[in-house]
């Protein structure tokens, strides 16, 4: 579950008005565009179907992300840095993303986002999903 | 505006709400100031979530009228003095740090009263473990600390604990094992967190948030007791800050001025005050209360008004398991090894409290989204990521050496005139050192650290060469039975001003090696007797 705040909200404002004034988040994704490539190219990188595109705005922009193609795979490791930490560099400085959509929980299954209950006592035992 | 109460009490964290609530119980007309806001809990839950670095501030909107030192600005909120920057913290609001605190409940050993007598150093309290014992009961069942009582871990007790055990962890139990040949013995640590429901308060979860937050509050914050001593008709100022304590010549406190967060000021009248501010706010408010009848501030005859300061530096080590240990799971820590903090060669080598982190090497290194960093921009990709995220991470250990820092009279909180706050209160300016002794012990507590990785069977382990921070903030408004040296007595009198009392740890002569806050609960409970006595007087 994702925690989306009014600061994400802002950037995704930002955003989509710099890439096409009056497009939706849906019409952006939906048609070949920027996000669309990213979205894509993010898929298979990250081997996931359904990232989040909020998400995908904000790694786009600071990543820089050049949809003619000349994307290096420095570039590409970026990527999936910044899908598994939920971490992006905007500007020089580390920043949250998505803490909780964040890949690195799904890769490692036996640990959750912090903040959120689970079960009682269930840290005393080795994980069930092994 | 002006207000009259019979006990003002300035701050809302642990030891200012426990005051509070014995006192409006007993019938007393309470105002308690805070100089910060309440905080909606799920808002701090989504606010560190959402934060980058997650620092134990990291809950908390900063504030422009009463802002709080952050971890990763060291020269933000402090005027830095000193050649080593002071780098812990605080917060400025209702509960106080019990929000973001650990939860560690444990108790000074008695040898730690008695620094000056046995060991040649520091200061000796005023007072003896056995003076202080029935109170810390108290403060267990006030709390609710949940401890294992098979071991008193070097604290003579004589009560049990109120709440069973919080579970160790697996990970707890892969130290245990390992070392169990050893002379490192890993024990259950009491802490302030119900291992069964409440009627009010749900048990732990596990929600592995404890710094900076408690999603459900299983773990003890002092909103509690806050909330108690209200439904008891005590009142709350919030976003009022007390910036000077007005003073008749003969001592007597007559009066405390505040200043609101819309601006407005005023002053209340009591007839006792009871500062419960923190080591840091404390002598900031006193220092700055100065007058003509008290020229180096009020409750400061003694000149150690600010000095003392103390933390428990931390030597901080991290390793690879060579098993996998299943960490980021539980609360931050379920266990430690509590047998060197009472060693028999302290006037030499400081006593030690080794933590044993279930947070991975969150800590150290920002894992597990360090982790994943590292791994994807090595170029891995796919199930080999994913495989080797899990490989690694299942395999974080950490553990943390709290050192015992001597009192030192260079070692202080001064004021910087020149930079006044909205609250109308001075800069904090901190002038800090580490000393020899603590520079053996970082060293000790790092052999000591080898040798328990070298037991456990680590692929690598690494060293933080800096002492680390660890919140504790001591020593600014030492106890003693000299006024001369100290700035109050063994009740929490201050000296010369029979009508004021400090609680928290700024009134620990010395500091051991245990986390603080279930002593600043102790004290604060017994002060609260000698608090409702001068109500009579």
């Amino acid at each position: 579950m994702r925690a989306l705040n009014h600061k994400i909200s802002r950037r995704i404002l930002l955003i989509g008005c710099a890439l096409a004034p009056c497009m939706t988040l849906r019409a952006a994704v939906a048609k070949t565009s920027p996000l669309a490539d990213f979205l894509r190219l993010s898929a298979k990188l990250t081997g996931r179907a359904n990232l989040s595109a909020e998400s995908a705005l904000i790694y786009m922009r600071s990543l820089k992300f050049d949809r003619s193609g000349k994307n290096s795979n420095r570039l590409a490791r970026r990527i999936v840095a910044d899908w598994y930490s939920g971490q992006t560099v905007e500007s020089g400085r580390m920043i949250c993303v998505d803490y909780t959509g964040a890949l690195m929980w799904d890769a490692m299954r036996f640990a959750r986002p912090g903040g959120a209950p689970g079960e009682a006592g269930s840290w005393a035992l080795a994980p069930t999903s092994e | 505006m002006d207000l009259h109460a019979d006990l003002l009490v300035i701050g809302s964290g642990v030891a200012g709400a426990l005051v509070a609530c014995r006192a409006a119980q007993e019938g007393a007309k309470v105002v308690i100031l805070e100089a910060g806001p309440d905080v909606d809990r799920p808002a701090a839950v989504m606010r560190f979530q959402s934060a980058y670095p997650k620092t134990p501030e990291s809950a908390y909107a900063q504030a422009a009228f009463a802002p709080h030192p952050e971890s990763d600005k060291p020269y933000a909120f402090y005027a830095q003095k000193g050649p080593h920057p002071f780098g812990s913290t605080y917060l400025r609001q209702v509960g106080g740090t019990t929000w973001h605190w650990l939860g560690t409940a444990i108790r000074l050993v008695p040898a730690d009263f008695e620094m000056r007598s046995r060991f040649g150093l520091g200061a000796d309290w005023p007072i003896a473990y056995a003076d202080l014992e029935p109170w810390y009961c108290r403060a267990e069942q006030e709390l609710g600390v949940a401890g294992d009582n098979d071991d008193d871990l070097g604290s003579p007790r004589s009560a049990p604990y109120p709440i069973p055990p919080i579970a160790q962890s697996f990970l707890d139990r892969t130290w245990r094992d390992a070392l169990q040949a050893s002379n490192y013995n890993v024990r259950p640590t009491p802490q302030a967190r119900l291992s069964t429901s409440s009627s009010d308060r749900p048990s732990c979860r596990g929600s592995a948030s404890c710094i900076p937050i408690c999603p459900i509050q299983a773990k003890y914050d002092a909103t509690i007791h806050v909330a108690r001593a209200r439904s008891f008709g005590a009142r709350l100022l919030t976003e009022t800050c007390a910036n000077f304590v007005e003073c008749r010549q003969d001592g007597r406190v007559e009066a405390v001025r505040f200043t609101r967060s819309d601006g407005s000021t005023g002053r209340i009248f009591a007839r006792v005050v009871v500062i419960a501010a923190n080591a840091m706010e404390t002598p900031r408010l006193l220092l700055a209360s100065a007058s003509e009848d008290f020229p180096a501030g009020v409750a400061n005859r003694s000149d150690q008004l600010g000095r003392n300061l103390m933390d428990h530096p931390i030597q901080l080590s991290w390793a690879l398991a060579r098993q996998k240990v299943w960490p980021y799971r539980g609360p931050g820590a379920t266990s430690g090894i509590e047998n060197f903090r009472d060693l028999k060669d302290r006037a030499e080598n400081s006593a030690l409290r080794f933590e044993i982190g279930n947070d991975g090497w969150s800590w150290p290194k920002g894992a597990p989204e360090s982790t994943a960093r590292e791994l994807a921009l090595r170029g891995l990709r796919g199930q080999e990521l994913d495989a080797a995220l899990r490989a690694q991470t299942s395999r974080h250990i950490r553990i943390a050496a709290l050192t015992e820092q001597l009192p030192l009279a260079s070692n202080r909180v001064t004021l910087d005139r020149a930079q006044i706050e909205k609250t109308g209160l001075p800069r904090p300016a901190i002038f800090y050192q580490l000393d020899r002794y603590i520079e053996r012990a970082l060293a000790n507590a790092k052999h000591r650290h080898e040798d328990m990785f070298a037991q456990i069977g680590v692929e690598a382990f690494w060293h933080k060469d800096d002492a680390q921070a660890a919140g504790h903030i001591m020593g600014t408004a030492r106890m003693g039975a000299d006024p001369a040296t100290s700035v109050v007595d063994r009740e929490l009198r201050a000296h010369a001003h029979r009508n004021l009392f400090i609680v928290g740890a700024a009134v620990f002569p010395t500091g051991g090696t245990a986390n603080p806050t279930l002593t600043i609960a102790a004290l604060a409970l017994r002060a609260a007797d000698a608090v409702l006595a001068a109500l009579k007087e």
